[in-house]
């Protein structure tokens, strides 16, 4: 048993694993990585304190599958979620599975360190959410009735055409009022987007 | 021939070919376009999977090109630490260029050109992209090749692409399967009576007993964003090598693609 603070890294892909080794080294924190899920089930030692990164494909069993059996054993640490472009709808899902962070791949390094920073030191559960939580639903406040529409279908993981036919209106116009939601919201991403939406629940 | 051995009568038969040469041309250019046209469609349907690939190395090298500016920028890296960087990003940018030629050299325009070959080369020339695929489906893929098959006059690339394709649909097929039992098997054997067969097995949802000759049929798809047109494709490019192509099933259990065609080192 080790009491370094340790980040446990789960992806099948071994070039990624080694530089996000070499990467959460140089921040003076422990590395383990593992090619599968069913790896870091078999080799997971209770009581090193940390979080989880794990890519949401793997191999042997998806990113949702190994959440739900971090909870079945109890195991609570926190888990960031890497994911590749245009995967919105399975990273809402893993949001609602409890994972405290969605990343996607390729990443800035230096907020990919911030958030795992953040999930080890369990500060995403002090009342700082709560204060995120009212700043949120103020600019909520200020979207309109279609842009919250549009907010609801796009963090569900819609496309602009998907969004554009529910709503029975063209495509341009859903690009207008994206646009005008990041905006309001203060998103500079679709992730950034679909976190505040996940603080609020909105569905 | 005279008693001297030189030609003094010449008796010949000759026929204006023209016409059936150019209906030969025309039919062969054909079935080339529609070899192309069944790359262009099955790559179409890989494109996730590719773009997750290259999405990895990309991953690498974008990674390790910050931690180079940010040493560079801060003067506090030792050489040795850049060295390493880059080095990753040398081998990940090679990495990336390797999935787009192979992708490129599967697309390419080629000309039918039959020779002999050994059907093992075909799959495993295709192993690569086969495993991009069925890495974005969680399944796994077991090769299960016998080696010393007898040669098979074919074009190596049009058949490559009836595997490919053959493979991509079990792969899609058992995307609905749980995650521990979506295995896709590729078997060769030789054939008593001098054929050669790969079969292409998943353990998908399988095909009802009434769509097993159905999904040749151009058109005929149960995909939501398919085409139709892949297998009707293949069918016709094992036919016009002389082989066969059919499909059987055990519902529940999956289904079983296999295709034969003659042995053999010259035209048959």
């Amino acid at each position: 048993m080790t009491t370094e603070k340790t980040v446990y890294v789960v992806d099948d892909d071994e070039a990624v694993r080694r530089f996000l080794r070499g990467l959460i080294e140089s921040i003076g924190l422990g590395v383990k990585t593992y090619a599968s899920a069913q790896e870091f089930l078999d080799g997971y030692e209770v009581g090193s304190p940390g979080c989880l990164l794990l890519d949401i494909r793997m191999p042997d069993m998806s990113g949702l599958e190994l959440q739900a059996e971090l909870r079945r054993r109890e195991i609570g640490k926190p888990v960031i979620i890497l994911t590749g472009h245009g995967d919105v709808k399975v990273a809402v899902h893993a949001m609602k599975a409890g994972a405290v962070d969605f990343i996607e791949k390729p990443f800035n390094n230096e907020l990919l360190l911030h958030g795992i920073q953040k999930a080890v030191v369990g500060s995403l559960h002090s009342s700082g959410t709560r204060v995120r939580r009212q700043e949120i639903l103020h600019r909520l406040e200020t979207l309109t009735t279609r842009e919250r529409q549009v907010l609801g279908l796009v963090v569900a993981g819609e496309t602009n055409t998907g969004v554009a036919r529910h709503l029975g209106i063209s495509d341009k116009t859903v690009e207008i009022h994206r646009a005008k939601v990041m905006e309001k919201m203060q998103a500079k991403s679709l992730a950034e987007l679909v976190k505040m939406a996940t603080v609020l629940e909105v569905k | 021939m005279d008693q001297h051995g030189a030609v003094t009568h010449f008796l010949g038969i000759s026929e204006d070919i023209t016409q059936r040469k150019r209906a030969e041309e025309d039919a062969r250019r054909h079935r080339n376009e529609l070899a192309h046209t069944g790359r262009v469609i099955v790559m179409g349907e890989m494109a996730t999977s590719l773009a997750h690939e290259l999405n990895q190395p990309l991953t690498v090298i974008s990674g390790c090109a910050q931690v180079c500016l940010d040493k560079l920028r801060s003067g506090d890296g030792t050489s040795e630490q850049m060295l390493d960087s880059v080095q990753q990003v040398a081998e990940q940018a090679q990495r990336a260029s390797e999935i787009i030629r192979r992708t490129r050299s599967f697309l390419r325009k080629e000309e039918d050109e039959r020779r002999p070959i050994d059907l093992n080369d075909t799959i495993r020339g295709v192993e690569d992209l086969l495993r991009v695929d069925a890495r974005e489906q969680r399944a796994t893929i077991d090769l299960g090749l016998v080696e010393g098959l007898p040669p098979v006059w074919a074009d190596f690339f049009q058949i490559q692409q009836v595997v490919l394709n053959l493979a991509h649909n079990g792969i899609e097929a058992m995307a609905g399967s749980d995650s521990s039992q979506r295995h896709l098997a590729i078997q060769t054997l030789a054939v008593d009576g001098g054929s050669v067969e790969v079969a292409v097995r998943d353990t998908g949802h399988g095909i009802p007993s009434e769509n097993l000759t159905r999904v040749f049929d151009p058109f005929f798809t149960t995909k939501p964003s398919g085409l139709g047109m892949g297998l009707a494709i293949c069918r016709s490019i094992v036919e016009a090598h002389g082989g066969r192509l059919w499909a059987a099933s055990n519902e529940g259990m999956g289904a079983v693609f296999r295709f034969a065609l003659p042995s053999g080192t010259a035209h048959p």
